[in-house]
């Protein structure tokens, strides 16, 4: 129920309203501003939603040993995680740097499904899925390098690369448990910027779309071979 | 007021049928509660029957045994500790004060590999005393090599075993076994506290499995044990009633760990403790890999009509705490 309103979202902000854009490079270049969208030493701040697409989480072969001097692994039953596709809150504030680069530091706050699979018992009970609700809390930093060379649309539209890594806490079922560990991202994406206030303390609003990988390490996982997972995302963005 | 309590068994692999209760641990009943059999001093005083066998002398015996105490107490979340205390010439039977190891031929049982006993104090359920015997009888070759001998049982797996019954730990049934004629044989064991033996030539048991773990653990924990580890409670039903004697056990993804127990009444009702904190998964399984008195005082009351059956959601085992009671419903064979 919750995917499709944030895939909508995602929608909206890099879409929509591109007859209120103004192109930072116009304006920027002809009027006299106290402030500025981008302009070091200004302020960000975003917030909106991600869509984590599905996660696989590995796999896990309950064993035994063999009677044998080896003990080779006698299999009992076999198990296989994977977390379903999530939608997410995530919110971020940033610092331009200088108008090619910001820093900024965030959070995403998601729940979803973890499922997994039992097969392949030993005495041939029938396979099934099992399932709990997780949610998981990324507190990240990362470092936007702007590409304005690639600037569209009078400047309005400013594609971005990004990277970044943080802290992963997940909180599972009831809260009952919990696992941590690092998570970090690469990815891209575009700013629009929607209406510029030069004259005021909240010197633009902008829309943003992207696309991250997210690259875990340690977190929750059956045998330590969790994957990495991507999300798409769009925000609002807030320039003071 | 001291008295003798049961006789616990541990069995040999080819063909061999035998006795004992899970990594769940002991009890007698004190004031209508049921207290846990545990040793309340540390580190306990052992004697070594002063006497070999074939291919084993008494001061290999006692190196054996010092080995396989070792691998309790090196157990870093129980608290557990034994010391040697010197040779003896007193039985492994005898009701002396006397913690004694050693061999004693039971020809009649020529397939129990050892036995353990306890003298309790039955106020208290403290183990004042505890022997162990190894069966000498001529059909039972044992070895200590330090990588086992084809054609004989490893001396210090044996020991191991019977020395966490020692602790007051009973039997697992973590285990897969075929019928073979004349009894039992293992195909594979999650515990070393499964009641029948690894085959002849065998030193897996010398180490401990997580199940052992969880088991000396619960019963003497140590460090952080209690509070970094969790437990799953609950129930198995069949058409809504109660199944006493099912074999439940958990599986953590995370940690790959298999630890088991049993429905303990009635009601169905199960704890098993020890585990990981995170998702764990629940499979209940009749017990069909050894004797049912290996693990019941009264097997006629174990329900074993069912088939095998998961529990339908991943049960979260929090630190230091259990999860909220789950329900296993398995249906009739």
């Amino acid at each position: 129920m919750m995917q499709p309103s944030v895939a909508a979202v995602v929608l909206v902000m890099a879409f929509a309203c591109p007859a209120l854009a103004r192109g930072e490079g116009q304006q920027g270049a002809s009027s006299p501003v106290r402030r500025e969208a981008g302009r070091p030493g200004s302020f960000t701040l975003s917030v909106g939603g991600e869509l984590l697409t599905p996660q696989g989480l590995g796999s896990t072969t309950a064993t035994m040993r063999s009677n044998n001097q080896q003990g080779t692994t006698y299999n009992y039953f076999v198990t296989a995680g994977n977390r379903v596709a999530a939608p997410a809150f995530r919110g971020r504030v940033g610092y331009n740097i200088t108008p090619m680069l910001t820093v900024e530091g965030g959070l995403v706050v998601s729940r979803g499904n973890v499922q997994g699979k039992v097969s392949a018992d030993v005495e041939n009970a029938a396979p099934l899925t099992v399932a709990e609700r997780m949610t998981q809390y990324f507190v990240d930093a990362s470092v936007l390098a702007h590409l304005r060379q690639l600037a569209f649309s009078n400047g309005a539209g400013v594609p971005f690369l990004e990277a970044g890594g943080g802290y992963l806490r997940q909180l599972h079922e009831g809260n009952l448990a919990m696992n941590t560990g690092q998570i970090y991202h690469l990815g891209g994406g575009v700013t629009y910027l929607l209406l510029k206030r030069p004259a005021s303390r909240l010197t633009g609003i902008a829309v943003r779309a992207d696309a991250r990988v997210y690259i875990p390490r340690k977190g929750y996982s059956f045998g330590r071979s969790q994957q990495l997972f991507a999300a798409f995302g769009g925000s609002l963005l807030f320039t003071f | 007021m001291k008295r003798a309590v049961a006789l616990l068994f541990c069995a040999i692999a080819v063909g061999t049928p035998v006795g004992g209760h899970a990594y769940q641990h002991y009890g007698v009943k004190v004031d209508n509660k049921i207290v846990r059999l545990k040793w309340n001093r540390m580190p306990v005083q052992y004697y070594i029957r002063n006497t070999g066998v074939a291919g084993v002398s008494a001061s290999q015996l006692q190196a054996a045994v010092d080995a396989a105490f070792t691998t309790w107490h090196d157990v870093q979340t129980a608290a557990v500790s034994a010391q040697f205390a010197g040779y003896t010439t007193a039985q492994p039977t005898d009701d002396d004060g006397l913690s004694v190891l050693g061999f004693l031929s039971n020809p009649q049982e020529p397939d129990v590999l050892g036995s353990t006993n306890w003298l309790i104090d039955d106020t208290t359920g403290e183990i004042i005393e505890s022997d162990i015997f190894f069966n000498s009888a001529p059909t039972i070759p044992w070895s200590v090599a330090s990588s086992g001998e084809t054609g004989r049982f490893d001396l210090q797996s044996i020991a191991t075993h019977e020395i966490g019954h020692l602790w007051g730990l009973g039997h697992s049934a973590l285990g897969e076994t075929e019928q073979v004629t004349g009894g039992r044989r293992v195909i594979a064991k999650g515990s070393v506290m499964f009641p029948i033996a690894f085959s002849p030539g065998n030193t897996l048991d010398r180490v401990l499995q997580p199940d052992d773990v969880a088991g000396i653990s619960d019963l003497y924990p140590a460090g952080d044990f209690q509070s970094e580890t969790g437990s799953v409670t609950g129930q198995v039903t069949k058409n809504g009633k109660g199944v006493f004697g099912a074999h439940v056990l958990a599986f953590s993804p995370s940690a790959g760990t298999l630890v088991g127990n049993f429905t303990q009444d009635s009601n169905g009702a199960f704890t098993i403790s020890g585990l990981a904190p995170g998702p764990v998964i629940l499979r209940a399984e009749p017990v069909d890999d050894a004797d049912l008195d290996s693990f019941f005082d009264d097997p006629s009351k174990v329900d074993v009509n069912f088939t095998i059956a998961y529990y339908d959601r991943f049960a979260i085992v929090p630190a230091g705490g259990s999860t909220p009671q789950v329900r296993i419903q398995v249906t009739p064979k």
